[in-house]
């Protein structure tokens, strides 16, 4: 059962949010929606953030898990994904302190930025210590071009952006992991 | 006030993340830390720092193996959010709170809120006041929710349930602890409903503590609960250790249990077992079906203050016999003091074994009942007893609980068969006379010899 009245609860919010903004919804409204009793809701919620981060990780779940060499497809796919659920994510932007949404971004970008390093770091004799300063630069980085994004209202036009942030990348890690492991030799 | 909150939060995050980091290091460092946060006004308690100082330090201390094995035994998330709830909100920031609303209504406050989900229990253990209340009267999931609601703004962020049994309604217990994610919830519970899914449950709310009543070994267990019970208590126990979720015990001491519940062979067991507390009540002659010849003697009851005593010295469990243990607290803990008790019908009653209440929660504020005539003569008259061996109305001061019934026009909330206070009172005259000397002799002692540490038997051997 619990499940499905997760998601039940979760597609009646989404639904919710296409009128209105989540700081003017009750649980007593959602629920009468759905039908359930307030303690079927606080059973698998706290409140309705909670359940903001419940559909937030389906669709990060969804996403799944991308192999590095296919990063640049993966930002791809998770951007697509976010616009078309952009009702969603707009709300959660504007409900939310910048710092929260920053820390699901990241949370998102991280692992899929220290593949691409880790790849790239192949073959250099660069320390641990070195990759996961690389990776926390460009996760910020990557952090700040979606945030940006979604500020302005998720314009299709980022999808070309991740191009050239994806050459960035490339040569921001070539140069870096030259010049480290030449440090690193000395 | 909030911008000082503000304040203890993020000390008590770092001091947290300290320890966090490298518990062995870290843990005998605590008290420079405390000591710092403290300060030294005169609610600093500097006497119990100092106390706690000094076993902190040592490794081989029974209080840092407990300390210690909050790391080693229980899961860090829920340890985090025990930390969170139960210290920073329950304790730091609730006492506070709690000070401020006790000046501003003249009345009682309590630190911790008792209640019974409901009256109704899978199991019907002989001579069990709380079956007298019959099994179908429950406290709505709405009416707990307002409860909780309305004693966060007054600072309490404890619950404990009591009941009846209250996993009967479990899946409310955990939206419970959900919703009221900054509280701590401890439960009274027979164990015969922890399972597996509610043990994973337990591991995803963080905020959930049982204390498993047990009367003794398998034999104790079984005969007043019923067959096969030890095994299920032992079973849950298991359940809980493998998530590393923290529980502790409760057990009723009596004339005819006293002896082999307090024995070492069994703390140590439930030491083995994975309990961190151990709370110890004295049985109550509380009802009109109650047994007095239950009550234990004054010998029996000096036996267990001097054991309990021992045992907090030596074993790695923290134990407390509520009716001795009143120098701890100030006497009396009932009426709202410290908490309250409420009812799967909703009265509100000062204690748990004190069931004469003039306010029900159906009927009125939390902090109504807090300044109802009952609650405002257990604020009027507590400490019952300058002797803190003596701290209850009912079971070493009767004549208390006499006069405030009368006074107040308090009623029996027993619904199932109610009690006059004479009749209840009457069974504690002897009693409190019999124990009356005992209890003088080891206050005396205790005492005249300041903070020796020493019981009274110890004191004697040592000539």
């Amino acid at each position: 059962m619990s499940k499905s009245t997760k998601n039940q609860i979760m597609t009646a919010l989404a639904e919710l949010l296409q009128a209105k903004r989540l700081d003017d919804i009750t649980v007593t409204e959602l629920v009468e929606k759905c039908g359930i009793s307030r303690q079927a809701f606080y059973y698998h919620f706290s409140d309705l953030y909670g359940v903001v981060d419940y559909g937030i990780q389906i669709l990060l779940d969804e996403l799944g898990a991308a192999r590095p060499e296919e990063w640049r497809t993966a930002m791809e796919r998770t951007l697509t994904l976010l616009r078309e659920h952009r009702t969603l994510v707009l709300n959660v932007y504007r409900a939310y302190e910048r710092s929260y949404v920053e820390s699901h971004v990241r949370r998102w970008a991280a692992p899929l930025v220290e593949a691409r390093t880790r790849l790239a770091a192949r073959g250099y004799g660069v320390t641990e210590d070195q990759i996961g300063f690389m990776t926390d630069l460009l996760t910020q980085g990557l952090a700040s071009i979606v945030l940006s994004w979604v500020e302005q209202g998720m314009p299709s036009s980022v999808i070309e952006r991740m191009d050239d942030f994806d050459i960035l990348v490339g040569g921001c890690l070539d140069y870096t992991l030259e010049r480290l492991a030449q440090k690193n030799k000395k | 006030m909030t911008m000082m909150n503000s304040v203890k939060r993020a000390g008590f995050r770092a001091l947290y993340g300290y320890l966090d980091k490298d518990p062995d290091a870290n843990i005998p460092k605590l008290m420079d830390w405390v000591d710092r946060f403290a300060g030294n006004g005169p609610n600093s308690f500097p006497t119990q720092r100092a106390a706690f100082r000094k076993v902190i330090e040592n490794p081989d201390n029974n209080w840092y193996g407990l300390i210690r094995s909050m790391w080693t035994d229980i899961d860090g998330e829920v340890r985090k959010t025990f930390f969170e709830n139960f210290m920073l909100n329950g304790n730091l920031i609730g006492w506070t709170v709690q000070e401020e609303a006790r000046e501003r209504y003249g009345c009682n406050i309590p630190w911790a809120i008792l209640l019974d989900p409901t009256s109704a229990c899978n199991l019907h253990c002989t001579g069990c006041w709380a079956a007298e209340y019959g099994n179908k009267l429950n406290l709505t999931f709405d009416e707990i929710d307002s409860i909780i609601t309305q004693g966060k703004k007054l600072g309490v962020y404890i619950y404990i349930y009591t009941g009846g049994e209250p996993m009967v309604r479990k899946n409310d217990l955990i939206a419970l602890c959900n919703k009221h994610s900054d509280c701590e919830f401890l439960c009274f519970t027979n164990a015969t409903l922890i399972d597996e899914d509610f043990a994973d449950q337990m591991l995803r709310v963080k905020n959930f503590v049982p204390a498993i009543s047990v009367e003794g070994f398998e034999e104790a267990t079984d005969g007043r609960r019923g067959t096969g019970v030890f095994q299920k208590v032992r079973r849950a126990m298991e359940i809980l250790k493998q998530r590393k979720l923290p529980f502790g015990t409760s057990c009723c001491y009596t004339s005819a249990n006293l002896d082999s519940i307090s024995s070492e062979e069994f703390v140590d067991r439930l030491v083995e077992w994975g309990a961190k507390f151990a709370w110890y009540f004295h049985y109550m002659p509380v009802g009109n079906d109650a047994a007095p010849e239950l009550m234990p003697s004054p010998e029996q009851r000096e036996q267990m203050y001097g054991r309990i005593r021992a045992y907090r010295k030596s074993k790695p469990l923290f134990l407390i016999d509520f009716q001795n243990d009143g120098e701890y607290v100030g006497g009396c803990i009932a009426g709202g003091r410290r908490y309250l008790h409420i009812n799967a019908n909703g009265d509100v009653d000062p204690c748990v074994f004190v069931h004469y209440s003039d306010s029900n929660i159906r009927e009125k504020s939390l902090l109504d009942c807090l300044r109802s005539p009952m609650f405002i003569a257990y604020h009027d008259g507590q400490p019952f007893n300058e002797n803190h061996l003596k701290p209850c109305p009912m079971l070493e001061n009767p004549d208390k609980l006499r006069e405030m019934v009368a006074k107040t026009g308090a009623q029996s909330t027993d619904l199932q068969s109610p009690e006059t206070a004479e009749h209840l009172c009457a069974k504690c005259d002897g009693y409190a006379a019999a124990w009356d000397e005992t209890a003088e002799r080891l206050w005396t002692c205790g005492h005249s010899c300041g903070q020796c540490g020493q019981t009274c038997e110890e004191h004697r051997q040592a000539g």
